[in-house]
């Protein structure tokens, strides 16, 4: 392939870049294939792809990126309706993806949508399936999912292959479905990061070997009853703050012995204190923690529940609680109570008589 | 430590005292020198952190034929602002992997870093980034030139970059017909 401009002549001048005026040499041009393709991977993909026309270096240079950007968004207003659009965006994609050189993908961004009125998510989500699939196949690390105003469903068997390279995962307005996170387990092996904002997920049991940090932001909704359950023996960090049909309550945790900061929500339920109690004692080495409650402003059977609370903890008492690392505890109130909520007291007790120092624990 | 105890002392020594010292001096193609932080260097240039850790660090400074005095000004001016900007999430970050991370919008500061450059400061920068190892300076200083790029028609990016349309009119007739997906509306 011809270069337009010659590279020992661009690496002189570059020696001397304040004599020569800003516009004279052609610099882009005389970048380094590899660099010049992570700089142009950072553009949206059709404008990526028109690059070609502007000499004869870029001609392919879009078939070997690392990066890819497919946003829906790159497409809004480009025909007539909605519809319309969304044919080409998808047409797009598809061909994008096929006449690319198999070279190995490090990032796939997708920015997905499915149209108002759609009778068939489900189906209007495969191309979004095939595209995951295609560049987890390109054995890419990085992934990114955003699924437009109709969660984008996520079909959990693209994830169940055994040679996933991915480590890290963020999706946003998907919908998650079983058996997904066992075929994280079993298919991505070296994930290391899972992010989900604003997902709808069917029941989490959550386990991994190799996740580090895990995030379910306050945007997610469980629809599942009952609990969720976390074994992650790699995990470091762990957000947890879905709103559930169920209280939300408190993950059950199991071999968490790397946990190291952790912050979760949880509202009012008849099981909030052994909850909390089995959660702290699933903690070993964690130094931050914080916890969020989400419950009403006054709530009905408070006093009556914490007695039975308050036995419940007494009757656990002899079991020890080591959270000897945890340096500050913060309880955040959002009712009026504050500090003086009996069910906080109770926290504070109990946090107190298991070696948490009243300096250590915060109440905002 | 435990192994090796006697041979091996006058070569530890050395070691610790030039571990103890916790800046690299590099000197750039036309002789100006730099001083960086060792820990900075380290954690930010792969190469750096390389010849660090291989004790090929010269005291009187570390010759950097490729680089000219004005990009390794700004790669060290880089270098010491990061160390500056305290992390958000320095406690997970420490513990975590950097390939984890997908990446990340280039921050404030390191927009304002950037946008400052001349056109041909620029491009020095990113020669002088990959040159060395630093992932982020050069995502930050290629993500640059992608804004660049972003929203201009071919005319204007060749406009920006001195880029000389060498397509005859057939040829490019020619990729437009090949690639009618891309070019639907032009």
């Amino acid at each position: 392939m011809k270069r337009p401009c010659d590279p020992d002549a661009m690496a002189e001048a570059s020696r001397d870049a304040r004599v020569v005026p800003s516009g004279a040499a052609c610099r882009i041009n005389a970048l380094s294939t590899d660099v010049l393709l992570r700089a142009i991977s950072f553009l949206e993909a059709r404008q990526l792809v028109q690059t070609c026309v502007l000499s004869r270096r870029w001609r392919n240079l879009w078939r070997s990126v690392p990066r890819i950007n497919a946003s829906h968004d790159e497409f809004d207003g480009k025909a007539g309706t909605e519809i319309a659009y969304d044919v080409l965006f998808k047409n797009f994609i598809n061909r994008f993806l096929m006449l690319r050189n198999p070279v190995a993908l490090h990032e796939f961004r997708l920015q997905y949508n499915i149209p108002d009125g759609s009778n068939d998510p489900v189906a209007d989500s495969r191309d979004a399936n095939l595209w995951i699939r295609h560049a987890l196949q390109s054995n890419v690390r990085l992934i990114e999912v955003f699924g437009g105003s109709i969660d984008l469903h996520l079909d959990p068997a693209v994830f169940a292959s055994k040679f996933c390279f991915v480590t890290s995962m963020l999706l946003t307005l998907v919908f998650l479905e079983p058996p997904f996170f066992k075929n994280l387990r079993t298919g991505c092996t070296v994930l290391e990061r899972l992010v989900l904002r604003s997902c709808i997920i069917y029941h989490p049991e959550i386990s991994s070997h190799t996740l580090k940090v895990l995030t379910i932001d306050a945007n997610c909704y469980c629809t599942f009853e009952g609990r969720a359950t976390i074994s992650i023996p790699s995990l470091i960090d762990l957000h947890f703050f879905p709103d559930g049909a169920d209280g939300a309550r408190i993950p059950l945790l199991k071999n968490m012995e790397s946990l190291v900061t952790a912050s979760f929500a949880f509202g009012t339920n008849d099981d909030l204190v052994d909850d909390m109690c089995q959660f702290l004692w699933s903690l070993h080495g964690i130094t931050d923690l914080e916890f969020n409650y989400r419950g009403p402003q006054s709530y009905p059977n408070l006093e009556d529940n914490l007695e039975d609370r308050s036995f419940t903890c007494e009757h656990l008492e002899d079991r020890s609680f080591t959270c000897e690392h945890l340096v500050m505890v913060k309880i955040f109130c959002l009712d009026t109570y504050g500090e003086y909520d009996p069910l906080v007291n109770s926290l504070v007790v109990f946090l107190s008589d298991n070696g948490i120092n009243p300096g250590q624990i915060s109440i905002n | 430590m435990e192994v090796d105890k006697g041979k091996g002392e006058a070569e530890e020594t050395r070691k610790v005292a030039e571990a103890d010292r916790d800046t690299v001096t590099l000197k750039s193609s036309d002789g100006k020198l730099f001083e960086v932080s060792k820990e900075a260097a380290a954690r930010l240039s792969t190469v750096l952190a390389g010849m660090i850790a291989g004790g090929s660090i010269d005291d009187n400074g570390t010759d950097l034929k490729q680089i000219g005095s004005e990009a390794l000004e700004n790669v060290v001016d880089y270098c010491n602002k990061h160390a500056n900007s305290i992390p958000s999430a320095a406690l997970i970050s420490s513990s975590i992997s950097f390939n984890t991370a997908p990446f990340k919008e280039p921050e404030e500061w390191e927009r304002k870093f950037v946008d400052r450059l001349s056109h041909d400061a620029l491009f020095d920068l990113v020669e002088a980034a990959n040159f060395l190892g630093m992932e982020r300076l050069l995502d930050v200083t290629c993500h640059k030139i992608s804004e660049m790029m972003k929203g201009k028609s071919p005319d204007q990016i060749r406009e920006v970059f001195n880029i000389k349309n060498d397509y005859t009119k057939e040829e490019l007739e020619e990729i437009r017909q090949e690639l009618a997906w891309a070019f639907y509306d032009d």
